[in-house]
């Protein structure tokens, strides 16, 4: 299916760009044929034929579009869609501009058929039959079409070539200006203390785009020169030969007209680059990302020396069993967050976890002997609540079905929508009744409040036994945060709840305090 | 300059040197000016870059923080970009393919007014086709418009959302939904862009049945079958046939150049807010006469009456403030406490600002990659052993010793320090700064209680001698401050009967 698509439409464009040329050929022909011949020879049949060139050019060209535009959207979906499937387990890809570049740059890599492959095919097809033509029935104009054919070949590559490069310098300075940008922003808090204050400048990135119109410019007027030149020639050599075959005035009209078909191509190169560069990029996402999930019930965590890998927070060394509320104490910035990523097996520790008294090192290595290498263990038992949990877009139903265990979602045993509504009104959402609401990106936007109570939400619906929260009473009113006190508590009967905060509100009824700040 | 293209056309004169000398020209004017436009595309992205920066300027965090670090990526490399192409190129060529044919028709007129009137004929039924079916492909996108939205962008989502995912597992089910949104979005958005299509194949059928009529009549004119109109010649004829393309090329392009438009709309759609020139209120602190080494302003007795700030709106009575003075912000989050403070900087349209330099100490504390001693002189020449003092008074000097490379250390992009440090650090930042009035934005915000005291007091030790406004929502103590100001429901309220 994917195979065949790209292969009509190509051939469409090709019968596209050729019915062009050969309509304008014929009808110059036609005319000057009409005006040496008088009444002699049959006109019927070229007029029908120039009609029929000039249907099938608008047919074909409309049934491109429609293939290719068809064809472009197929491969995306594919495309994404495999990108996708190789991310699983992955948390790497979250910044904002990361996710909009493999946006992008997957478009680049499928548009290259309707982009590039099927206009160059049209241009490049077209030189060769006209040579084709001349070698045939022009033998006396092959030198200066072969003065021709391999000047405008040239100035095509050499505009592939020296745009490459352009492309490429384009692409470092995307690169290096997008992370110029995010930390010139991130500090703006402080640009009223900085002497010389410099806001970003992309005028380098302007610049390379400009030098590329630029060059297109040249090549497009050495090519209108060099036709002009080759048609110079042609003149001299008819009047040596005498205009009296209409045919001759088939190459001087198909130079006249080399812009058009031939010279257009010169817009669309940048389509290979970005095809090149994007496909690299994405290819370098294909990265073997694996890692094995811990599929075992949890009946006690145990860390030892354990921190992050690579950070400089300090190292713990604790047991967190069922049915305990751990408070982890620190400010914003001590390493809450990556720590939970750690324990929950998201990112490299230091250190060792043992899992109900074995250490997870042991596992690993004996998964490591007998299946794939992996990186990272994920605690399929643990559930790390993000600091900011994530809304889907999608329905709210869809965003707290999410909760439920995978073993479970293909059978007929979705969470019903009574249980939910409950769980809502328990974490104080009942504003939002509606589970067919559409929320997050496109939809309904949740307040920070809100989208905190909806982790909290999914935590209650799902059946992990370890439950890590990361901030969960920041930006929450006095009331909000009883609720979620209450809520904490009671999940706290049955799981293990480990909190990292900077606040600790009363009522909150933990085993263990641990301060992360050496402060 | 495009009129000349006609040039072009002069090809069976006869003489084959003005139509050589009438080629080189048109090639040179057609260069020239493409190089114009793109000329004029850069002093358009510079121009639009330059306003930029002047409203960040004159706003700073003010403006900055109200959108995130992708939307700032996204207006320098994308939507400046888009909005300089669509006036250099787009508008331009609006104007010529409308003015464009005219001129072609009355060309072709003196020569044979029946091929001129055939193509007058032919000639407006294409626009209005072009805008029935643009019509038609608007209106259907619009009725799926929601979808389209929501499912389109179902992509960048999930990729978003991969740490929620692996956390529940939930990878193989989202795929599947992937899958089968983007096979819904392929459908609808093939059902919209096979009308939209229509559009330039319009202009193609119209463009093909005049070239058509016009080539068939010159065909059988020449063969003598007609004689409708002025008698034609040869050259005459290719003339025309040549002369005919021309009246819908401007036009085709116009077509390739419509995705622009809709680019550029949306740019400017992002970028107005950011981008509206505004009433100049210039930061005083911003000329470095008065940075490094000046003299401390002094100022007494000011009083302001009736201060106001126009959006959000928050007003006073009046406000007092002398030298040396130690206010209490207070006022629940939300009320515009960080607002007020911005507006006392003159990064807000407001009736009043402070006089004198003015440093600011915000919630997040800020720490740039690069090392310790940048991240303390900013851009200032500021000898090693003050730095130390400062780092000794903030106690931080033996955690920067403790660095591999001391204070020459790269911050990096997982700072090292922890919160509460990154806090000291910033705090020892501001007070190498010569201010004359100090504001501190809840600097212990993120921190815990027990880090909020110790921090808190080596703030106000380390600042109780400058003229300092304190907000905060956690409680300090009352012996520190002469003066509080209270916000709420939009009014400032002060005195010290209010706590």
């Amino acid at each position: 299916m994917l195979t065949k698509k790209p292969i009509i439409a190509l051939i469409l464009a090709l019968v596209h760009a050729l019915s062009g040329l050969t309509l304008l050929l014929v009808s110059s022909w036609f005319i000057a044929a009409s005006a040496v011949a008088g009444v002699s020879f049959n006109y019927m049949l070229p007029a029908v034929i120039i009609r029929a060139l000039a249907l099938m050019r608008i047919a074909s060209g409309y049934g491109e579009m429609w293939l290719s535009h068809h064809q472009l959207l197929e491969s995306l979906a594919h495309l994404r869609l495999s990108l996708f499937n190789n991310m699983q387990g992955s948390t790497s890809v979250s910044r904002a501009s990361d996710t909009d570049k493999l946006n992008y740059q997957s478009q680049d890599v499928a548009s290259i058929w309707t982009g590039w492959i099927n206009q160059n095919a049209g241009a490049l097809l077209s030189l060769l039959l006209l040579t084709g033509f001349v070698l045939w029935q022009l033998v006396a104009f092959s030198v200066p079409w072969l003065i021709f054919l391999t000047m405008a070949l040239l100035i095509y590559i050499w505009l592939i070539m020296s745009g490459l490069v352009l492309a490429q310098k384009k692409q470092q300075i995307r690169t290096s200006l997008e992370s110029q940008i995010e930390h010139h922003f991130d500090a703006a808090n402080i640009w009223h203390m900085q002497k010389n204050l410099q806001h970003p400048d992309a005028s380098a990135l302007y610049k390379n785009v400009q030098t590329n119109q630029v060059k297109i410019e040249w090549a497009i007027s050495g090519l209108l020169i060099l036709s002009l030149f080759c048609i110079t020639l042609l003149v001299i050599k008819m009047n040596t030969l005498g205009n009296n075959t209409p045919i001759v005035m088939i190459l001087p009209m198909a130079l006249l007209g080399a812009l058009d078909w031939f010279g257009r191509t010169f817009f669309s190169h940048h389509r290979l680059h970005d095809y090149i560069i994007g496909n690299k990029i994405i290819n370098s996402n294909y990265s073997t990302i694996s890692n094995s999930r811990v599929k075992d019930k949890i009946e006690s965590i145990e860390l030892k020396q354990f921190k992050p890998k690579g950070s400089a927070s300090k190292e713990l060394d604790i047991t967190f069993a069922e049915q305990q509320l751990h408070l982890i104490a620190g400010s914003s910035g001590s390493g809450k967050s990556r720590l939970f990523k750690a324990i929950a097996g998201l990112i490299d520790f230091d250190g060792d976890l043992f899992l109900n008294s074995r250490s997870i090192k042991d596992k690993y290595n004996e998964r490591k002997a007998e299946s794939s290498f992996s990186d990272k263990c994920i605690l399929d038992d643990v559930l790390y609540v993000e600091q900011t949990p994530y809304v889907l877009s999608g329905t709210l139903r869809q965003n707290l079905q999410l909760a439920q265990h995978s073993a479970h979602r293909n059978a007929n045993s979705l969470i019903d929508d009574n249980k939910l509504i409950e769980v809502l009104k328990t974490v104080g959402l009942d504003q939002l009744s509606n589970l067919e609401q559409w929320v997050g990106s496109g939809g309904r936007q949740l307040s920070g409040g809100e989208t905190k109570r909806l982790g909290l939400a999914r935590a209650i619906l799902s059946t992990k036994r370890y439950i890590l929260l990361d901030e969960p009473f920041e930006g929450l009113d006095q009331q909000n945060i009883d609720k979620v006190v209450n809520v904490i508590n009671s999940l706290t009967t049955s799981r293990c709840v480990i909190i990292a905060s900077h606040i600790y509100p009363e009522g909150l009824n933990f085993d263990n305090k641990i301060d992360l700040d050496s402060y | 300059m495009h009129d000349l293209i006609v040039g072009h056309a002069g090809v069976n004169n006869e003489s084959s040197l003005a139509f050589v000398l009438s080629s080189l020209v048109w090639i040179v004017l057609r260069h020239v000016s493409e190089n114009q436009l793109s000329k004029l595309n850069a002093v358009i992205e510079l121009d639009l870059q330059q306003q930029i920066n002047v409203n960040l300027d004159a706003q700073q965090h003010a403006l900055a923080r109200r959108y995130s670090s992708f939307f700032w990526q996204q207006v320098y490399l994308k939507h400046i970009p888009s909005i300089a192409q669509y006036v250099s190129q787009y508008t331009s060529q609006k104007y010529i393919s409308v003015l464009f044919p005219i001129f072609v028709i009355s060309i072709i007129f003196p020569i044979n007014w029946f091929v001129a009137l055939i193509l007058l004929i032919t000639l407006p039924i294409v626009p209005i086709f072009m805008i029935l079916v643009g019509h038609g492909a608007a209106n259907l996108h619009r009725k799926h418009f929601i979808s389209l939205e929501r499912l389109g962008g179902l992509f960048v989502d999930r990729l978003k959302a991969l740490t929620l995912l692996t956390t529940f597992d939930q990878h193989e089910v989202e795929s599947k939904r992937l899958a089968k949104a983007s096979d819904l979005v392929n459908r609808q958005t093939m059902r919209v862009v096979s009308l939209a299509f229509l559009s330039s194949t319009v202009l193609d059928f119209f463009a093909t049945i005049s070239m058509a009529l016009v080539a068939v009549y010159i065909g059988f004119s020449l063969l003598g079958e007609l004689s409708i109109g002025p008698d034609i010649t040869f050259h005459n004829g290719l003339y025309l046939l040549l002369v005919t393309p021309l009246l819908f090329a401007e036009l085709k392009t116009l077509g390739r150049l419509y995705h622009q438009k809709s680019e550029a709309e949306a740019a400017v759609e992002a970028m107005l807010p950011v981008i509206k020139s505004n009433p100049k209120f210039s930061l005083i602190n911003a000329s470095d006469s008065k940075r490094w080494g000046a003299k401390p302003m002094t100022f007494n007795d000011t009083r302001w009456h009736s201060f106001a700030i126009s959006v959000p709106s928050i007003k006073a009575e009046s406000l007092d403030l002398n030298g040396q003075d130690s206010v209490l912000l207070t006022g629940r989050s939300g009320a515009g406490k960080s607002v007020l403070l911005d507006a006392l900087m003159g990064l807000r349209q407001a009736t009043h600002q402070l006089p004198g330099t003015v440093v600011l100490i915000s919630q997040k504390p800020t720490i740039l990659p690069s090392s310790v001693r940048e991240n303390l002189s900013m851009g200032q020449d500021i000898p090693d052993s003050q730095l130390w003092l400062m780092l000794e008074q903030v106690q931080l000097s033996k955690k920067i010793k403790s660095l591999p490379l001391g204070i020459d250390t790269l911050m990096g992009e997982n700072p090292i320090l922890s919160g509460g440090e990154a806090q000291r650090l910033n705090l020892a930042r501001a007070l190498l700064q010569p201010s004359d009035v100090i504001l501190l934005d809840e600097p212990t915000a993120h921190l815990t209680e027990q880090q909020h005291d110790t921090l808190a007091l080596l703030i106000h030790q380390l600042t109780q001698n400058k003229t300092r406004i304190w907000a905060s929502h956690k409680p300090l103590p009352s012996s520190w401050f002469n003066r509080r100001w209270l916000i709420e429901n939009g009014e400032i309220f002060q005195g010290d009967t209010l706590c």
